[in-house]
């Protein structure tokens, strides 16, 4: 029998109108609508016509109910730009990763939460309350996804059929905090996500909903100010800092060189002049729109950890997929690509193995 | 007279007395530590730690210039002259033991580079004028202004950080100025560490490597 909410995140993850996925799977839109209503369940071939055009395996159709994140929960940046239909995408995209969190969970222990929730205070108190709650002093952070591992935030990749959405976050059952990141960007800019995603999660909690350009703002100034701190700042002498010492500072707190010519104007250690100066140079040098030899995306180290153990106890990437009703193509899309390739060779162990090969640009 | 040294509390009221707050030296030392650093491999060998001098005698006549400091760069000495003309104050790169207390009065703390007649002669006045000036009222010509005791702003960058002190000086031993008959060094030097090395301000840091404890509960 089919599950209908299933049924309608699967749609959505695929960025299908009940249109669009009629001409795909050939159902009419009609028995659509009634099949998502629950008023109506298909026969097995039709399910198997939903489930190749939504590229799914059909148990994933048949498994339990399952709850979409509210949109009241998740925030999304430039939220004009971004359609319904992404937006949705994006969302089941977070669902299917508290699935895959969910039977990683069941199987490991993993840090418990400790972000706090700091709705009373301003961006830049906030950020270094948590730099002081997490010891970090004024010190550079070595790798952001990291970071919020070890402090019980689960991060996930955002799927490339995703890539308009640059990350959001969530607290699943206003608990577990969740975050998912775009890796199409530089790395630079998603360590600039990632602490834009903590500013949400610290800052729009209790009594405030992440949502409007407010809050948008706010957590900009918390990843500013928690990536690149007041005092580590004025420790560099940048005061009058030109382009080609921010290109310089930058490489201490691997933040995009916009990124920092931004926050020294917010900190008047250069002037509006020298601020629009800078941001004219770096973009003529390519610095807006990329960030040129940049650094290396960060991935999770908690996923690397579970893989690297699931490979030890023989469980296959296949196992993992099928248990959680999806394809090996699509769990890897939330979970960095880190699902090994080898082949699934029983006990065997594959001499086959291909290596995870990365290119990097020079 | 015997060398006096003042640390602590002591060194913030002898600045007091020359009306001086140590956020005085302290920020015409960050700006010009701030410039010095905008000197690239680029620039002409020498030129960082000549933008740092200019800069830091520049930053301190900007900031005392409201109280009705004035200045002179009467043979390439910049001085900043104190309202009563009574005294004056330079900033001069130093080496040695800057900034450390337990120095000697002579030999140990010492001006970076090689002094020429002109300094050599404001040091003998300084020797010489001392005394003097340890009397009120004591009267100033305007046109001697080479005549006036004339403290050092000394300044050392390096890998224990920016240290600094300001002290007067009494003796040269060769072309070197490191004889002192007073040392102010402020508590709570705020530069103070390898992170204001300006020669490693930008450097990356290697800090431990943060670890996601991951431990496995057995299959299902």
């Amino acid at each position: 029998m089919l599950t209908s909410s299933r049924l309608i995140l699967a749609r959505k993850r695929r960025r299908m109108t009940l249109a669009s996925l009629a001409k795909m799977s050939g159902v009419s839109t009609r028995s659509l609508t009634a099949f998502e209503n629950g008023h109506k369940n298909p026969a097995p071939e039709t399910i198997e016509s939903l489930a190749r055009a939504l590229e799914l395996p059909v148990s994933f159709f048949l498994a339990s109910d399952v709850d979409e994140i509210e949109v009241d929960a998740i925030s999304f940046r430039a939220p004009s730009k971004i359609s319904a239909l992404d937006r949705d995408s994006a969302r089941s995209a977070g669902r299917i990763a508290v699935e895959i969190n969910d039977w990683i969970e069941h199987l490991f222990s993993l840090p418990k939460s400790d972000v706090p929730t700091l709705p009373h205070l301003s961006p830049e108190d906030a950020a270094e309350r948590v730099r002081a709650l997490w010891g970090l002093g004024e010190a550079p952070i070595p790798n952001m996804v990291h970071l919020l591992e070890a402090h019980g935030v689960r991060v996930f990749s955002l799927a490339s059929d995703c890539s308009v959405v640059d990350a959001f976050s969530f607290r699943w059952q206003r608990t577990r905090p969740f975050v998912v990141l775009n890796l199409e960007k530089s790395g630079e800019r998603g360590r600039f996500d990632a602490a834009h995603e903590l500013g949400h999660l610290v800052l729009h909690a209790e009594h405030r909903i992440p949502h409007g350009p407010d809050a948008e703002q706010e957590a900009q100034q918390f990843a500013s100010a928690f990536l690149m701190p007041r005092s580590g700042l004025h420790a560099q002498m940048l005061h009058s800092a030109d382009t080609a010492r921010i290109l310089s500072a930058k490489r201490k707190w691997e933040v995009a060189a916009v990124a920092l010519a931004y926050r020294l104007r917010d900190m008047e250690l250069i002037s509006e002049w020298g601020y629009r100066t800078s941001v004219k140079q770096l973009s003529q040098m390519g610095y807006r729109s990329g960030e040129p030899n940049g650094i290396r995306r960060e991935s999770s180290q908690l996923l690397g950890k579970v893989f690297s153990v699931l490979r030890s106890e023989k469980i296959s990437p296949l196992t993992m997929a099928r248990d959680l009703n999806l394809t090996v193509d699509e769990l890897n899309m939330h979970v960095f690509g880190l699902v090994p390739l080898a082949l699934d060779g029983g006990s065997e162990a594959s001499s086959s193995a291909k290596p995870q090969l990365r290119l990097v640009q020079a | 007279m015997d060398p006096v040294l003042h640390v602590g509390v002591n060194a913030v009221a002898r600045l007091q007395s020359l009306d001086l707050a140590p956020r005085d030296l302290h920020r015409p030392l960050e700006a010009a530590a701030a410039e010095a650093r905008l000197c690239t491999d680029m620039d002409s060998p020498g030129m960082a730690g000549y933008v740092f001098w200019s800069r830091t005698n520049r930053f301190f006549r900007e900031r005392q210039e409201r109280h009705g400091w004035t200045y002179s760069n009467s043979q390439t000495i910049l001085r900043c002259i104190h309202p009563s003309r009574r005294f004056a104050i330079t900033a001069v790169s130093g080496s040695g033991k800057v900034g450390d207390e337990d120095a000697a009065w002579s030999g140990d703390v010492r001006s970076k580079n090689p002094k020429g007649a002109a300094v050599a002669k404001l040091v003998q006045r300084n020797f010489e004028q001392l005394p003097l000036f340890s009397l009120p009222g004591f009267p100033v010509d305007d046109q001697e202004i080479n005549a006036i005791p004339t403290w050092f702003l000394l300044y050392k960058s390096g890998e224990e950080g920016l240290s600094f002190e300001l002290s007067m000086p009494v003796e040269m031993h060769g072309k070197y100025v490191d004889t002192w008959q007073e040392r102010i060094i402020l508590p709570d030097n705020p530069f103070a560490g390898p992170q204001f090395d300006i020669k490693k301000l930008d450097a990356v840091l290697e800090g431990p490597a943060v670890d996601v404890p991951v431990g496995f509960r057995g299959a299902i």
